[in-house]
């Protein structure tokens, strides 16, 4: 389906989609601020402000993106065996749960608990994603439907669990985890963004190098001539489905322990969603998740500025994000621009 | 007792109506080969459609009819993105209810500079219902699905333009062949979709409730769509599934009043979605065409 | 009279073969014209032309006095011209009646009158001999049925001329005559019928007039009073060759290779076996066909020993990794299109991608081989599969089975179906050259009659017997396969 470029000019031709995309999303953004009777230029210097204005603002962008390049990931993958992974929110959420719960461990030194409460979020997360699988592999169920479902059902059990573990009727967030489990980091940047781009290269040499990385991909571009060239389609989906889980999960795992230090129900902040968007945009390139994630990111701390300056919702910058989905996964539209300019171009020579 | 039983079947109706109407919308989009998996968007953009117009119109039936056009332009966009910019349709199904959460909350903030809900507004006209003792009130959107139900039953089947949408979806290569532009009956049928869409979206904000919540679909779109698959793409047998659905969380509802936690049957129509599919995925057949060209 | 329908000067390109080469053809009204020829020869081509399906490269075409557009169905039909295709393109989902008018239903406000419909949709079946109500879901249909229904749509809209794609190409003794009596009435009612058919016995029943295509030429014209079978035929074919010899002895020597051992297959939610008891075993340095019409039992054959699907009793005596396959579909099973030659090599060859690093140069050696050796033209190992052309894409995937190692069996389903001439008689020889036992599954009985040295003839997923080359004419075989006796 989705491949990354091979040459220079797909390349070419992806940036430039991707840009046409952007101008896009950024003219329909500007619509609704003027019909809120605000300028687009005010709203856009506020979500630039607000991004990159001070350090500490920077520092949340790049803590912003950083779930975001884990989310992003995590959905490229199972895309490239053919699967949306629409579980990600929930995923991102049995992540935070999990390490909230390892994080209040009394362990003492960090060394143990951080790697611990990593790998057991993932795999929780990733058990989550192979639910998704067998269902899909067992009965046929769409991963798209029964990925929404478990979002809803993790999402109000989480909400649950963490009540009774507070022990109040009331709580809005969980115990928090032991100081052993904080990460460390930099000027408010934690250890979790270089996990992230970790994970990013590691991800490329797999899908570069590994003949697992071939078998998801012949799977996601036609799995039924996979099936008659012999590679167990089933074996492949749950292993692109736990994967991406697992990914997801780490997403959730960073934010508890680097940021909220607890469990909070709306820990993703959209992760998941946002997630989607991110790999769609990067066409399912590793590589490329990252300056989209950061360009989220961007968007989604500069949008409290909307707030603070224009008294204008943050969602405005949602509107943004997903109308540049939906026009880079309009396939006729460059096509169709070309076309339009064409003709604009002939009839101003005609004119002339 | 009496009381007890029509309140769950009053309960079983009012739940069930919502997943009706998107159920339906979903129907006709696939039905016609369109796969449409933004019906909780419609119905997102109809409950805010329903709420804007009857707070400045101060009228709920003019709300009913801003909720019908909000949906059903968004239904067009879709239509747009998919039939004409070729999108891919799980893609731009999932990303439409993305774009309908922003906007929506985006607006909800700008109108009445609060976030997430929108103040009270006048309800649309309901059915008082006594019986003996009992009294409810039902909205009148609720007897409106079940003839939305015969009326969608009938376009399919006796009318030139069902018929055209059905070979739509089964296979659009004949349709062309004797005539018809596939592409256009696709439009229409993501029309009646936005339409009917935008009335269960109403239900929710001033039928039901009497204001707009930013969460007030609740995955009902995909629930929705999961009674679709259990009624296998016909009008009376997705109307049963939905009143299954409908009727289970009544009752999951009820068992809370005997030490169920609530959470249970809060979560109660997403685990019964789940078992629904994977028990009927195998009975039944969707639209030959569905999602092709 | 002036001709119903008149083609004049018709030339047709596919890539670098002509399919027709400057053709003329025309057909009086009221009566029924044969259009026969091989496989191959350019009938469906010139008759999707006349029905506007099919664009030409030059030529002219005209109905009822006037020009039509080319390559425009809608403008065909309107002229009166419409086609039956081999496979009829009905709507499964949809009713008789709904069928038979779509598009056009008698209507009022938009609100389909039924009485009119059923009533239109019952006169023309019973004038059609087809007992079936116009309310009845097409799905339920049988093929000959389905054809009935087709012929209906065409004449619901005002059809005068009437053209027909092989349409006995899978229906019984019984019901092939059925339609030529209803054919007879049409033409007698004053329609042109053009009937396209390879099958000699058939044209001398029903046509009036024949027309020879050989190799995309118009050979010659004929009135069937006028003429012999034996004419025709040689018309049809040029000069016949000798059929070559069974390799004598062959079946003492060796040891049979089992395959199937009483498989039987029920697909899920269906009650009728697609295979029953079926047992199949090879020998080495053999072919063995398996003949049959299609849908009776070869995709079970093909996806058991793929290990696609599992019996759902007997045993598959072979392991998938055991068995180089070449699938019945080029696109849709044998190989990604999206992916490069080399990829595709890769796929297939499990020996290749098991490693946990990707051998990406073992692959590109493998396709490069593969290109070379099957003369795989304009490719290297970094072009897309899905560029090829059918003969070329068929090509690579027999060589990428040929390169396999430790396959003692090779099984080829429908290996030249619909390509060019030369890539046809090339892997005809490439076939015959293959060292272990060939498994060679077809729906073209003169490849069958060509290649195999023993041939078992599939009927609705049973055997029907198996027999040595030279045992049984070819007549016998075409009756066994549509379900009557040898």
């Amino acid at each position: 389906m989705m491949r990354g470029g091979k040459n220079r000019e797909d390349w070419k031709h992806a940036a430039l989609e991707v840009s046409i995309a952007f101008i896009i999303a950024l003219l329909v953004g500007g619509v609704f601020v003027l019909a809120a009777g605000r300028s687009p230029f005010a709203a856009y210097g506020a979500i630039l402000r607000g991004a990159f204005g001070s350090w500490i603002s920077f520092s949340r962008t790049i803590l912003a993106a950083t779930p975001l390049v884990f989310t992003g990931l995590a959905f490229a993958f199972a895309m490239r065996g053919g699967l949306f992974n629409i579980g990600i929110e929930g995923q991102v959420l049995a992540g935070a749960f999990v390490a909230a719960w390892v994080g209040s461990w009394p362990v003492g030194s960090g060394l143990l608990l951080i790697p611990l409460a990593f790998i057991l979020a993932a795999a929780a997360a990733g058990a989550v994603g192979l639910v998704m699988a067998l269902l899909r592999v067992r009965f046929g169920a769409s991963e798209v439907i029964t990925g929404i479902m478990l979002f809803h059902i993790l999402n109000i059990l989480f909400e649950w669990l963490m009540r009774v573990w507070a022990g109040t009727p009331g709580a809005y967030k969980s115990p928090p985890i032991a100081a052993a489990a904080h990460l460390p980091g930099v000027g408010g940047i934690h250890i979790g963004c270089a996990i992230a781009l970790a994970m990013v290269i590691l991800v490329f040499l797999y899908e570069r190098y590994t003949s697992a990385a071939f078998k998801v991909r012949a799977v996601g571009a036609d799995s039924n001539v996979s099936r008659y060239q012999g590679i167990n389609v089933g074996k492949v989906m749950l292993f692109a489905l736990g994967v991406s889980g697992a990914m997801a999960g780490l997403a959730g795992a960073s934010r508890v322990l680097g940021e909220s230090f607890a469990y909070l129900p709306d820990i993703s902040g959209g992760a998941g969603w946002l997630g989607i968007a991110v790999a769609l945009v990067a066409r399912n390139n590793p590589l490329a998740v990252v300056p989209v994630a950061l360009l989220f990111g961007v968007l989604k701390v500069g949008g409290f500025w909307l707030e603070q300056e224009l008294a204008l919702s943050s969602d405005l910058t949602l509107i943004i994000t997903m109308t540049l989905v939906l026009t880079i996964s309009a396939r006729r539209l460059t096509p169709m621009l070309a076309r339009i300019l064409k003709t604009l171009r002939s009839q101003e020579r005609g004119a002339a | 007792m009496t009381a007890v039983i029509l309140g769950l079947i009053l309960g079983a109706l009012a739940g069930a109506t919502p997943l009706i109407f998107a159920a339906l919308g979903g129907l006709c989009s696939e039905r016609a080969g369109v796969i449409n998996l933004a019906l909780e968007g419609f119905m997102l953009v109809g409950a805010f459609g329903a709420v804007l117009v009857t707070y400045v119109t101060g009228s709920p039936l003019a709300g009913l009819i801003g909720a019908v056009i909000a949906a059903a332009v968004f239904a067009l966009v879709y239509a747009f993105l998919c039939l004409d910019l070729r999108a891919d349709q799980i893609v731009a199904g999932i990303v439409m209810n993305l774009l309908a959460a922003g906007i929506c909350a985006f607006l909800v903030k700008r109108i009445w500079n609060i976030s997430q809900n929108s103040p009270p507004v006048e309800k649309l006209f309901s059915i008082p219902i006594a019986f003996g003792d009992f009294r409810r009130e039902i909205s009148i959107l609720v007897p409106v699905a079940f003839v939305a139900v015969i009326v969608v039953w009938f376009i399919l089947r006796r009318t030139v333009f069902g018929l055209n949408l059905r070979a739509a979806g089964e296979d659009p290569s004949a349709l062309v062949a004797t005539g018809v532009s596939p592409r256009r009956v696709r439009y229409f049928a993501l029309l009646c979709s936005g339409i009917l869409c935008g009335l269960g979206g109403a239900f929710l904000s001033i039928g039901y409730l009497n204001q707009f919540m930013t969460t007030i679909t609740h995955g009902r779109g995909f629930i929705a769509i999961a009674a679709l698959i259990m009624g296998n793409w016909r009008p009376v047998r997705t109307a049963a599934a939905c009143l299954l659905i409908g009727a289970a969380y009544e009752a999951g509802y009820a068992l809370t009043g005997f030490g169920v936690p609530e959470e249970v049957w809060r979560m109660l129509p997403y685990v019964l979605t789940i078992v629904v599919l994977c028990v009927f995925n195998i009975a039944v057949r969707p639209p030959r065409a569905l999602g092709r060209f | 009279m002036p001709p119903a329908l008149e083609l004049r000067g018709i030339t047709k390109r596919f890539g670098n073969i002509l399919a027709l080469d400057n053709v003329d053809f025309s057909v009086p009204a009221g009566s029924v014209t044969a259009l026969v020829g091989e496989n191959g020869a350019g009938k469906t081509t010139l008759v999707g032309i006349a029905a506007g399906a099919v664009r030409p490269d030059s030529g002219e075409i005209n109905a009822g006095g006037e020009t039509l557009a080319l390559s425009r169905p809608l403008d065909a039909l309107s002229r009166g011209v419409g086609l039956v295709y081999q496979h009829t393109r009905l709507v499964d989902d949809l009713s008789c009646a709904e069928n038979v008018a779509l598009g056009v239903p008698p209507s009022r406000c938009g609100i389909i009158s039924r009485d009119k419909l059923s009533e239109k949709v019952s006169q023309l079946f019973d004038r059609l001999r087809l007992d079936r109500g116009p309310d009845e879901l097409l799905a339920s249909l049988t093929l000959p049925e389905r054809q009935k229904v087709e012929i209906a749509r065409l004449l619901y809209r005002g059809v005068k001329i009437l053209l027909l794609d092989e349409p006995t190409a899978l229906l019984l003794p019984q019901e092939t005559e059925e339609l030529f009596t209803v054919l007879r009435e049409e033409a007698s009612r004053g329609a042109a019928i053009v009937f396209v058919t390879h099958r000699l016995e058939e044209v001398f029943k029903i046509a009036e007039r024949i027309v020879v295509l050989r190799a995309g030429c118009k050979v010659g014209q004929r009135k069937v009073s006028e003429t012999t079978p034996d004419e025709i035929a040689v018309m049809m074919v040029g000069e016949v060759e000798a059929e070559p010899r069974l390799k004598a002895g062959l079946f003492e020597e060796e040891m049979p290779i089992p395959l199937l051992e009483n498989a039987t297959v029920i697909r899920r939610g269906e009650r009728v076996a697609r295979l029953k008891d079926f047992t199949l075993e090879v020998f080495p340095g053999a072919i063995h066909g398996v003949a049959g019409v299609a849908g009776n039992g070869q995709d079970e054959i093909f996806d058991l020993l793929a290990g696609v699907i599992s019996p759902s009793r007997g045993r598959v005596m072979v392991k998938p990794g055991e068995i180089a396959r070449v699938p019945g579909d080029r696109f849709r099973q044998g190989g990604i299109p999206d992916f490069t030659l080399s990829e595709n090599v890769e796929l297939a060859h499990g020996d290749i991608r098991s490693g946990f690093i990707l051998n990406r140069a073992g692959a590109a050696l493998v396709a490069k081989k593969v290109i070379g050796d099957l003369d795989v033209k304009n490719a290297g190992p970094e072009t897309l599969y899905g560029s090829l052309s059918g003969g070329n894409a068929q090509k690579f995937l027999v060589g990428r089975e040929l390169a396999k190692h430790g396959t003692p069996v090779t099984c080829l389903f429908n290996p030249t179906r619909g390509i060019d001439f030369a890539s046809r008689a090339y892997l005809h020889s490439r076939i015959r050259a293959i060292s272990g036992a060939v498994l060679l599954i077809s729906y073209d009985l003169e490849e069958l009659l060509e290649l195999s040295d023993t041939i078992t003839v599939l009927y609705r997923g049973e055997s029907r017997g198996t027999f040595a080359r030279g045992e049984i004419p070819r007549q016998s075989l075409a009756s066994l396969m549509t379900g009557g006796g040898a």
